[in-house]
This record gives C-alpha cells, sequence and structure tokens, in this order.
C-alpha cells in the first residue's frame, strides 16, 4: 500500500480537529467524575443539545456563527443546571451504581424527548461561512472545521487557567483531591459540583456547536459518544485531565487514519480494541491516575 | 472563665448507627483539653460531630453561645470552629502554596496576603516547601501545613484528630509545643491523642471516653495519676517515674 502523502495529511488535520472535539466532552466528563465521582451518561446528549440549539440559533442569528455558538453553550449550560438541580444533587459520593441508572436514564429520556419534539429527520445546518475553506497547497479544510478546532483549544486554555490560577476552579481539583480536607477549608460541596456540571456542560455545547455544521444534527447523534468519552477518560488515567485531553486526539487520528485506510466498520470498533488492550496493559490507564492534575 | 464550647448529652455517628451516646462537657476559653478513649471509642467521632461532617443524632453543641448542631461545617467555620481531621488531609497534587490559597477559600480576596504571611510567621518551614507537592511532604511537615490551613481563618475553637501521628518523637514535641503556643493566644482547643503521655502534659483537662459515651473528665494533672488511666493507656510502669 502506498501510502500518499497529501491524503496522510489530510487525515491527519481531520483526525487532530475530530480529536478536540472528543476532548471536550471527556475533559467535562472527567471534571464531574472528579468532584463528583461520577460518570455523567448523559454527557452525550448535552452535546447533542448544544448542536440544536446551534442549529436553530443560527437562522434566528441570520447565520452569524459566534452570536449562535454563544447560544448554544449558554443554552446547554442551563440544561446543566437544570439536571445538576434536578437530578445529581440528591447523589452522595458514594452511590455510584445509582448515578449510572439515573444518568443513563435521563440520557434516553432526552434522546427520546428530542425525537418526539423535532422528529429523528437529520439536519444540515448552514452558517455564515458555508463550505468554504482554506486551501493549504493541496490540503483543503472547511472553516467550520478550523474555527471548531480553534474553539476547542481556546477553551483548554481557558479551562487550564481556571483550574490552576482561580479559587473557584482550585476548589475543583481541592474536592477531587480531597473531600476531608475540601470540608477542612469551608468548601460546599455541593456549590462545586454545580459549578464542575455547568462547566462541563459548556463544554459539551460548545463541542456540539462546533460539531453541527460539520455533520448531521440527529437526536441520537450524542449516543456513542458518551462510550468513547468515558473509554477515554478511563485510558486518559480516571480525573486526570491533560490525559484525557491527549488521548482524545490520539483517538481523533486513529478513527481518522484506520477510516481513510481501512473499511470504515474499523473506525468506530478502534477505540473499544485499544481502551481493552491499554486496561490490560496498564490497568490504571496511560497516564498518572487521580487528583485532577492540571499539569 | 467563659465558656467557649457546651456538648449537651450529644449523640451522633455514620449512618443509621449512633457512636457517641449522649457526650456532655463543657470547654473554657483558652484551655487545651485532651480527648482519650480506646480505638473505636467515639473521639474522632466526637471531633466530627462538633464540626459537623457526620450524622447529628440528638443533643445540644453550643458554640459561643449560639446552638450549631445543625449548621453544615462551613458555617460553623466561619463562626470559628476549626476541625483538622486525622491523617494525610491536605491536597496532595497541589503546592504548599496552593494549599495555604485553599485555605483561604472562605476569605474575601485582599484578607489572603496578610493571613498567610501570618501563618508563615507560625511555620517558617512552609515558606522553605513553597512549591513542593504536598504529597511530597513528611508527615510532619504535612501535619504543620494542614494546622497552618485552619489557622489562616484564626478560628477560636480548634479541634485536632491525632496531630502527632506517625511523627518521630522530636516531631510530636515540636507538634505539642506549637500546640499550646497557639492556645497561649487565646485559642480553645479539643486534641485527640494516641500520645496520650504528651498530650496529657501540654493540656489544662481531659476527657476520657469509653464505647462512645464519656467515662472521666477532669484536670489533666488528675487524670494522669488516676490508677485505671495509667493502667489502661499509660502502660504503667513507664509513667511512675515520670509522675
Amino acid at each position: 500500500m502506498t501510502i500518499d502523502a497529501v491524503y496522510l495529511l489530510q487525515l491527519t488535520l481531520n483526525g487532530i480537529a475530530l480529536g478536540l472535539l472528543y476532548a471536550l466532552i471527556a475533559v467535562g466528563l472527567s471534571l464531574i467524575f472528579g468532584v463528583m465521582e461520577i460518570i455523567n451518561f448523559a454527557h452525550g446528549e448535552l452535546l447533542m443539545l448544544g448542536a440544536f440549539a446551534m442549529c436553530f440559533a443560527l437562522p434566528v442569528m441570520g447565520l452569524l456563527y459566534w452570536p449562535a455558538m454563544a447560544t448554544a453553550i449558554v443554552a446547554t449550560m442551563l440544561a446543566g443546571f437544570v439536571i445538576y438541580e434536578g437530578l445529581l444533587v440528591r447523589l452522595k459520593p458514594d452511590e455510584f451504581e445509582r448515578s449510572i441508572l439515573i444518568t443513563l436514564g435521563l440520557s434516553i429520556i432526552i434522546i427520546h424527548v428530542m425525537q418526539y419534539l423535532f422528529t429523528a429527520t437529520p439536519r444540515m445546518v448552514d452558517s455564515q461561512y458555508g463550505f468554504d475553506g482554506v486551501e493549504i497547497g493541496a490540503i483543503r479544510i472547511t472553516w467550520t472545521r478550523v474555527i471548531g478546532a480553534a474553539a476547542a483549544v481556546a477553551a483548554f486554555a481557558g479551562l487550564y487557567l481556571v483550574l490552576r490560577y482561580t479559587q473557584f476552579g482550585r476548589a475543583m481539583r481541592a474536592i477531587a483531591q480531597n473531600r476531608d480536607a475540601a470540608l477542612m477549608v469551608g468548601i460546599r460541596p455541593r456549590v462545586v459540583a454545580r459549578n464542575a456540571v455547568i462547566l462541563a456542560a459548556g463544554l459539551c455545547g460548545l463541542a456540539g456547536a462546533a460539531i453541527s455544521p460539520i455533520q448531521l444534527v440527529t437526536p441520537y447523534m450524542g449516543q456513542f459518544l458518551i462510550f468513547k468519552a468515558f473509554a477515554l477518560v478511563i485510558i486518559g488515567g480516571l480525573g486526570n485531565i491533560p490525559g484525557a485531553v491527549v488521548a482524545a486526539i490520539g483517538l481523533g487520528l486513529v478513527e481518522s487514519w484506520i477510516g481513510g485506510f481501512f473499511e470504515i466498520a474499523w473506525q468506530e470498533a478502534a477505540v473499544f480494541v485499544i481502551m481493552i488492550a491499554v486496561l490490560f496493559l496498564r490497568p490504571d490507564g496511560l497516564f498518572k491516575r487521580g487528583g485532577m492534575r492540571v499539569g | 472563665m467563659s465558656t467557649a464550647l457546651d456538648l449537651v448529652s450529644v449523640t451522633a455517628g455514620y449512618g443509621d448507627n449512633p457512636i457517641v451516646r449522649e457526650f456532655s462537657t463543657t470547654l473554657d476559653t483558652g484551655t487545651i483539653t485532651t480527648l482519650i478513649g480506646g480505638n473505636g471509642a467515639g473521639k474522632s467521632t466526637l471531633l466530627r460531630a462538633i464540626y459537623g461532617t457526620n450524622r447529628f443524632f440528638s443533643g445540644e453543641i453550643v458554640f459561643k453561645g449560639e446552638r450549631v448542631e445543625r449548621l453544615p461545617p462551613w458555617e460553623r467555620l466561619k463562626r470559628g470552629v476549626g476541625f483538622v481531621p486525622q491523617g494525610r488531609c491536605n491536597f496532595p497534587a497541589m503546592s504548599v502554596e496552593e494549599n495555604l490559597k485553599m485555605g483561604c477559600y472562605t476569605l474575601t480576596g485582599g484578607k489572603h496576603e496578610p493571613a498567610i504571611a501570618r501563618v508563615i510567621g507560625l511555620f517558617p518551614m512552609l515558606r522553605q516547601k513553597w512549591l513542593t507537592e504536598a504529597g511530597n511532604l513528611s508527615g510532619g511537615e504535612q501535619q504543620i501545613l494542614e494546622m497552618a490551613m485552619v489557622l489562616l481563618l484564626e478560628p477560636s475553637l480548634l479541634l485536632l484528630d491525632e496531630p502527632s501521628l506517625g511523627l518521630s518523637p522530636r516531631m510530636q514535641g515540636d507538634v505539642f509545643t506549637t500546640v499550646q503556643q497557639i492556645a497561649a493566644t487565646g485559642v480553645t482547643v479539643l486534641v485527640v491523642e494516641q500520645n496520650v503521655r504528651g498530650a496529657l502534659l501540654i493540656s489544662d483537662r481531659a476527657l476520657v471516653m469509653e464505647q462512645g459515651r464519656k467515662f472521666m473528665e477532669g484536670p489533666a494533672a488528675e487524670v494522669r495519676t488516676d490508677p485505671r488511666i495509667r493502667q489502661a493507656y499509660l502502660g504503667g510502669n513507664i509513667q511512675q517515674s515520670a509522675a
């Protein structure tokens, strides 16, 4: 098999863009796990809600990309707030099993309510950038991909600064590292958990808004994403945020390469083959586990 | 002498299990009280009940004239109750600097620097380990850090759970000296200690717990010489020569 360098580069760039979007989901999942010790299986649905919000906001905003994206992010943060105050606030840190069933149930409910309201027909989303793109030599990338990737990178930079340098973000790391010590210094776990869920929902909203002009929007688009994101969080070392980002970009690349060079069917299986292999070789994931390390 | 803390028939525990039962006592302002008892006697449970991190069943906790038994921990902290739980209660993947900043969590921004400068004055060691992750400090250093994190808020009642656990005898001495210094500034201290002898030597009063109930209470010097206490907690012979 001869590999065309331009084709490979194209796949690589696409893979990085895809990986950054996976990373947004995985990081939010990791954040919620760190603070609440639960896995939010309705996380993919937050992305779907963000994509739908983008889909409805764009025509209203005259196809302007940025205001529509801001609307989508605020809408999912609001959804995150409602999910937290309605359901998650009732979970105690040791109720992992209950959290799985509740968030999994919630995910299925959201999917079907969305299907009832907006039908399962896939929607195409058009923005001010349309299908325009940037051409570098023989490679062409649409602006929506470039912007999506750039927004994701900016979000990670912002998240890093918040977690590293603000009391707001530091409190999230504090709870992840030692719950008793967090109480000792007067942190209110529920307030911090709520903030973490809203922040994670915002990242999903960003991902959903960025993805909607790239792929079709349906109520099911988040369904399998959660399992991938969960796998990424485990591969990256549970609670390790940079680990999850690296694993996510790695996955984006692997998927893109496999999709480009092999039968497309292998693409979806690849992440789980890798996950199982990693779990056998390094049971705690590729990177140091826990503590919600940011650097 | 004014009363810092009044416990009236406190029953507390975890889940559906009361561990401490009908415990009553009074702590005077600025005194050091040692809480003695065997494993599982309920010493830590009592401290947690005073701070509010476990299940409270019945009774009254009166702090500076106010009933606090139904308040969450952060509200008690705001009123001046500081609690350093047992063993490595810090943020291990954060630097000393970040741990101290976390200790300032309930303070407004402008008060962080003076508060941190003040505890560094008390514990200059923290300055030398400024960028070290707390998890990489020695056991004694971690204990000092944890006390510093709570002292940032200038509590008027300090609850210490096994501050000398796992420390070398010299470090234990340092911790006791520090506790004495803190009490000398008017802070009321209630300390649970496995080093009963060392703790009694710096204490004004002693409380003895057995199976969740108060077994004995009195001036530290009296409790130290009580034959039952010497037999059970002080290992008889060694203590006779010291006493």
